[in-house]
């Protein structure tokens, strides 16, 4: 089991066990820093391609390439492959079931600062 | 029924931790990832062509009057031309002019160009027309700069070029104002564009 798989499992018990806290598991596809690093730059950019992601989160196009690939399969993206020219060009687009994993992620991360502060 | 609260451990204290580092995490790369990347380097290397046929064709006016009316269309034009250059690729890369980021982009590039415009009829009322290339030059290039903190890096550095520029046009003697006005709006746009639209895609 990896490490993000090994703290959403943690987190996920940890807010099992809180009073009045939602009992639910960290989406482990999104816990990873790279997946969560594509999501959130998708969330507020309606397309962006290969390059510009692999930029801005300064990763390796192997790494960008397997962790997008993760994503696709959980449906929380779209990939596009087309030509500029004579360049190929890979373009990437988040998923309404994306946009809704990102913001339950978000939930969960301000749940459990929440639970933490007040114990 | 009643709950037993987890203990407070360093366990918990480290997930709590992580969590905040997460939400950063999320904020800075959305932060990072919401540049307006939509400047257009085509548009660019065609405004810096119509300002060089601009400072070539204001060297040969017969009066002050006839080069400020020519530099201010030749102005006009090149909103125009750097205008629809943007809202086409802002089309073509997905980003929307109405976006938060592209709000910020024109909240922060049009008040140095209004400042500049007020400037340049004070300039004008005071018979300084021949300082006013510098005048432009730098507050065109405080607007470009301050639009490369939430645009492309290259933008950055565009502006500090048009800001060194128009330093120089305020310092060197009056009449080079052409050449300084050739260098920035037409070399520096020319060159700046070339390299925006080969990294950035048009």
């Amino acid at each position: 089991m990896g490490d993000g798989a090994k703290a959403s499992k943690r987190a996920g018990s940890h807010l099992r066990r809180l009073p009045g806290k939602r009992p639910a598991e960290l989406d482990p596809t999104i816990h990873e820093r790279m997946r969560l690093g594509i999501l959130s730059a998708l969330a507020v950019n309606d397309v962006l391609d290969f390059k510009d992601l692999k930029g801005l989160l300064d990763a390796t196009d192997g790494n960008l390439s397997v962790h997008a690939r993760k994503l696709e399969e959980a449906g929380y993206l779209t990939t596009r492959k087309s030509f500029q020219g004579r360049t190929p060009r890979t373009t990437f687009r988040l998923t309404a079931a994306g946009r809704r994993a990102l913001t339950r992620y978000l939930d969960h991360m301000e749940a459990l600062i929440r639970a933490v502060r007040d114990e | 029924m009643s709950f037993s609260r987890p203990p407070l451990t360093g366990r918990n204290l480290d997930l709590g931790e992580r969590a905040s580092a997460d939400l950063c995490f999320i904020r800075e790369t959305m932060d990072r990832a919401s540049a307006f990347a939509a400047v257009p380097g085509l548009g660019w290397i065609i405004m810096g062509g119509t300002a060089l046929v601009t400072a070539l064709a204001a060297t040969r006016t017969g009066s002050t009057a006839e080069w400020l009316a020519l530099w201010v269309v030749a102005a006009g034009l090149s909103a125009t031309i750097g205008t629809s250059f943007l809202v086409h690729k802002a089309r073509r890369v997905g980003q929307s002019l109405e976006s938060r980021v592209g709000l910020r982009f024109f909240g922060t590039l049009v008040p140095p160009l209004v400042a500049g415009a007020a400037l340049t009829a004070v300039f004008v009322d005071a018979g300084l027309e021949a300082r006013l290339p510098g005048l432009w030059l730098l507050s065109y290039g405080v607007a470009v700069t301050g639009t490369g903190n939430i645009s492309l890096k290259l933008v950055t550095w565009a502006g500090v070029v048009f800001m060194a520029l128009g330093l120089c046009a305020l310092a060197a003697p009056a009449a080079l104002g052409d050449l300084w006005m050739a260098l920035g709006f037409g070399g520096a746009h020319m060159v700046f564009g070339w390299q925006i639209a080969r990294r950035h895609d048009g």
